[in-house]
């Protein structure tokens, strides 16, 4: 039995997996959001030059049924898109005027979630 | 083209309307709210979203209209039959569905039991024998007013609806007719509930002037260009109470090298512009659609279909996406929009459209924002008009329709010329 968190080849992003690897759309969102620059930021910094990689990994696993370490780096690519929100888009965690927590909620997302 | 090309100073006048300042009572009045409920909501037909919401016999959805109190349960009968009801328990009046959808032959009430079929009839009464007199056949659940109109169920909570839907759509009817809807099985829902009257957050979705301001760096450069720095409007037409404008686009958009993630996002996934989900390809048919993009520029983000009262209709190179403004009090409003997507295949398609979503959520955040900094500045009685430019007409028309029918003691009144 395998219990690592990630697939082994991605065994080096573990420590991010518990903050960013969020299972909804929302949370994902809001964590972004209340998050500092720097924290948005190491972890842009950690899984972004590892996402053409993770990509390539995952396309060899059907992409409805992910087995549990390969849905959990998925998850880490989503929240990567969130931390791109705010390093290449705002330049800050949220748009500068949007009050805590964030209004606007996703009640169906893209699937498979 | 240059910005002064896009001077055209006459969307207005084909509005049928005057320039001038325009009242900000509506927007704030507890009064006028009122009117709203029994004249406007009361009365219009209502869009309550698509076909593709209940495919299968005998499945059913709730819809809340909280300005007019209504709970409206919309079945697909075992006959393929779309109608509305009332969500209200013939027996103590109970509200007889709570989940949002479902699927079944017998819808049951919660309360004591009783039991209707997806065509509305009363099927079951548990101890019937003590309901002296009870006739089944005129208990059933109150029908509302529905027409079926290229896939989107309207509903009129006029008990005999004053207009017919095609003569309440007119010609935008004919605008709009047999549209190809893209990925209408497959919306992704959002959902807010805003501190603004719902006519604020509609003209937040009706001009492109406030898009290089409030998302410059969201869209701002995909909505203007050096060539048009305001976003102004290539097009604007107006069909009774409904209205249609076609927003600029620019066309040279492109990722920065920074950004490496949007980049990769769209690296091998074909879309129609860069902030689209739908595949390239499977739109033809859509974007063929005379109305879609009517002017045929390059130039083009995107057009905006109102359908009166409040519901827009958008459409774009990557297919459609909509808005349901709904009124909840004088001041507040709940806001749902649904964008349609295709099913991702690859796990690179599902990537790109989580940042897509991302993405058009930040856009939603950075307008959404700010709606309740405009409704206090309304509420705060500093001023009494606004001033709206040419290339906001689409808002002007929408006060005036608005007064017009919470003026007007008949539809036919109020859809008069
Ligand atoms: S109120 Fe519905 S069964 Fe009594
Ligand atoms: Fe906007």
């Amino acid at each position: 039995m395998n219990n690592s968190l990630l697939p082994a080849a991605f065994a080096d992003l573990e420590a991010h997996v518990a903050e960013w690897a969020l299972p909804s759309f929302d949370a994902r969102m809001q964590h972004r959001a209340a998050s500092s620059m720097d924290n948005i930021r190491r972890f842009y910094d950690a899984m972004q030059p590892r996402a053409e990689a993770a990509l390539a990994h995952l396309e060899n696993f059907p992409l409805d049924a992910l087995p549990a370490a390969e849905q959990r780096l998925m998850h880490m690519l989503y929240a990567l898109a969130q931390a791109a929100m705010a390093v290449e888009i705002h330049g800050q965690p949220k748009v500068g005027h949007a009050k805590l927590p964030i209004a606007v909620r996703v009640l169906r997302e893209p699937l498979p979630v | 083209m240059a910005a002064d090309d896009f001077i055209a100073n006459k969307w207005t006048q084909l509005a049928g309307l005057k320039n001038g300042p325009v009242s900000a009572e509506s927007y704030r009045s507890p009064a006028f709210y009122q009117l709203e409920r029994e004249r406007v909501f009361g009365r219009s037909w209502l869009i309550m979203g698509r076909v593709e919401e209940i495919a299968k016999p005998h499945s059913f959805m709730v819809k809340e209209i909280e300005i007019c109190e209504a709970s409206v349960l919309i079945t697909r009968d075992g006959e393929g039959r779309v109608q509305a009801f009332h969500n209200v328990c013939s027996h103590r009046h109970n509200l007889l569905v709570s989940e949002p959808q479902g699927c079944s032959q017998l819808i049951k009430c919660p309360y004591h039991g009783w039991a209707y079929g997806t065509d509305g009839e009363l099927r079951g009464v548990p101890d019937e024998k003590c309901f002296v007199g009870l006739d089944r056949k005129t208990a059933g659940l109150a029908k509302i007013a529905t027409e079926v109109w290229n896939g989107w169920i309207f509903i009129n909570l006029e008990r005999k609806p004053s207009v017919s839907l095609e003569d309440f759509l007119g010609d935008f009817g004919s605008f709009l007719a047999n549209m190809e809807y893209p990925n209408a099985d497959n919306p992704i829902v959002v959902e807010a509930q805003l501190d603004c009257n719902w006519k604020v957050v509609a003209d937040a979705f009706s001009e492109s002037y406030h898009i290089p301001v409030i998302h410059p760096e969201t869209i701002g450069t995909t909505f203007a260009s050096t060539s048009n720095r305001t976003g102004r409007l290539m097009d604007a037409r107006f069909f009774g109470p409904h209205r249609f404008c076609s927003m600029y686009g620019n066309p040279e958009y492109r990722p920065h090298d920074h950004q490496k993630v949007e980049q990769l996002a769209y690296s091998q996934v074909q879309t129609g512009s860069t902030i689209a989900a739908g595949k390239v390809g499977s739109m033809d048919a859509f974007l063929a659609h005379p109305s879609v993009n009517p002017t045929r520029t390059k130039s083009w983000s995107m057009d905006v279909n109102f359908v009166f009262p409040n519901f827009n209709l958008d459409t774009g190179p990557g297919g459609f996406w909509t808005h349901h403004f709904w009124p909840t009090s004088y001041h507040t409003t709940r806001h749902e929009v649904r964008f349609y997507v295709p099913k991702a295949l690859t796990v690179r398609e599902r990537f790109q459209q989580e940042h897509y979503l991302s993405r058009v959520i930040e856009v939603l955040v950075e307008d959404v924002s700010n709606v309740a900094r405009v409704q206090r500045g309304l509420e705060s009685g500093a001023k009494d008009a606004m001033f709206l430019q040419d290339n906001e007409a689409l808002l002007r028309h929408s006060v005036h329709h608005v007064e017009k029918w919470a003026k007007s003691a008949t539809v036919q009144e109020a859809m008069s010329e």
